[in-house]
């Protein structure tokens, strides 16, 4: 039944359109949105196929916005639906910042409109301030994990390491510390029988 | 100039684990140090405006840093270049996961925390070492970061209210 399909993708196409164009500040801000649209709305993913969503997407490299789209657009019409999905989310996005793009490059020589952008500088550092100290306070949860997130911080500002050379540094770590602590409790429980 | 926009804008969305922000230290790695196609200074302004215009502040780094260098091509291609990665990997992972014990990706992403909370400490370090200036700009700095942490202030309109700010203080000069 190919007419059927077509019918379906379109509706996935418009659904992410819609949770593209109300994603405004990022990934996390979208969730209620596509909960809304998908869960509620359609039936298109039970609630725990979402949240399931919702960690891979995490998971995996990339904004989350795009990474859920695949996930539900794939869920609901398989790899083609996935591409519509990361099509649609990301197209809103597209289209506004290429107007803002022409609209700042034409006419950048306005006063008030570059004072304004001054303004948000600071604004802007203050955000990421703000989520840097949630997400450590979130995501830290003892020393060991602090003292790597620290050592990773100097590496990336002060050393001037590139990023993902830090990544990979924390990933070989962190695997070589869950070797070297399984070794230890297979030791500890041979010795102990 | 296009296939040095896609590799540049394919690396940062391949490396970008968590979320928008911890892309910003590979945004100042790839496009401001080593290309030079942007200042920090145009950086902070693509930032603020990206928060307030819909979708991932990564689709719109890219939208406007490609439109900047190589016109509505170049937007098309950094846009496209950033997603690739994410969306070939969320193919592929929608497919394997089934197929796997639960919680191996799940195990990843824990050993990765301490990695994504340095990259978003990073940017917070570069954006404030670029955007605090002068004394008006720590004030409002100060005055956003205690907005947000006392939960008063919501996003949006703590950046509307530093717009106002700016143009109070820096229309002037």
């Amino acid at each position: 039944m190919p007419s059927k399909r077509m019918s379906r993708l379109a509706a996935l196409f418009g659904e992410f359109f819609v949770v593209g164009l109300f994603t405004i500040g990022g990934g996390y801000a979208m969730l209620p949105v596509i909960r809304q649209q998908l869960v509620n709305k359609r039936c298109w993913l039970a609630e725990d196929e979402f949240y399931n969503g919702v960690t891979v997407a995490q998971t995996c490299p990339g904004p989350l916005a795009v990474n859920i789209a695949v996930y539900s657009g794939n869920h609901v019409a398989g790899p083609a639906g996935g591409l519509i999905a990361a099509f649609a989310v990301v197209l809103p996005a597209f289209l506004v910042m290429l107007v803002v793009a022409i609209a700042l490059s034409g006419g950048s020589s306005d006063r008030l409109l570059k004072a304004a952008l001054m303004g948000t500088r600071p604004a802007v550092a203050a955000l990421l301030t703000y989520a840097a100290v949630m997400l450590a306070r979130r995501a830290l949860p003892h020393a060991r994990a602090q003292l790597v997130a620290l050592t990773a911080l100097v590496a990336l500002s002060f050393l001037r390491l590139h990023p993902i050379w830090v990544i990979a540094g924390v990933l070989v770590y962190g695997h070589l510390r869950e070797h070297v602590r399984r070794r230890d409790r297979d030791h500890a429980g041979t010795a102990v029988s | 100039m296009l296939a040095q926009l896609f590799l540049s804008f394919f690396r940062i969305g391949l490396f970008c684990f968590g979320g928008g922000y911890a892309m910003i230290p590979l945004i100042e790695r790839e496009i401001i140090i080593a290309r030079g196609w942007l200042t920090a200074g145009e950086f902070l302004d693509i930032a603020a405006v990206a928060e307030i215009t819909p979708g991932p502040v990564a689709v719109n780094v890219a939208t406007f840093v490609g439109y900047r260098l190589a016109g509505i091509p170049g937007a098309a291609t950094a846009t496209a270049a950033v997603i690739l990665p994410a969306v070939t990997l969320m193919v592929l992972l929608c497919w394997i996961i089934p197929r796997i014990r639960p919680g191996v990706a799940t195990r990843e992403l824990v050993i990765l925390r301490p990695a994504m909370v340095a990259m978003i400490g990073a940017a917070a370090l570069f954006v404030g070492r670029a955007a605090l200036v002068d004394m008006p700009s720590i004030l409002i700095y100060g005055g956003v970061l205690s907005g947000l942490f006392s939960r008063r202030l919501p996003l949006v309109p703590a950046l509307a209210l530093a717009g106002v700010l700016g143009m109070v203080f820096f229309s002037g000069g």
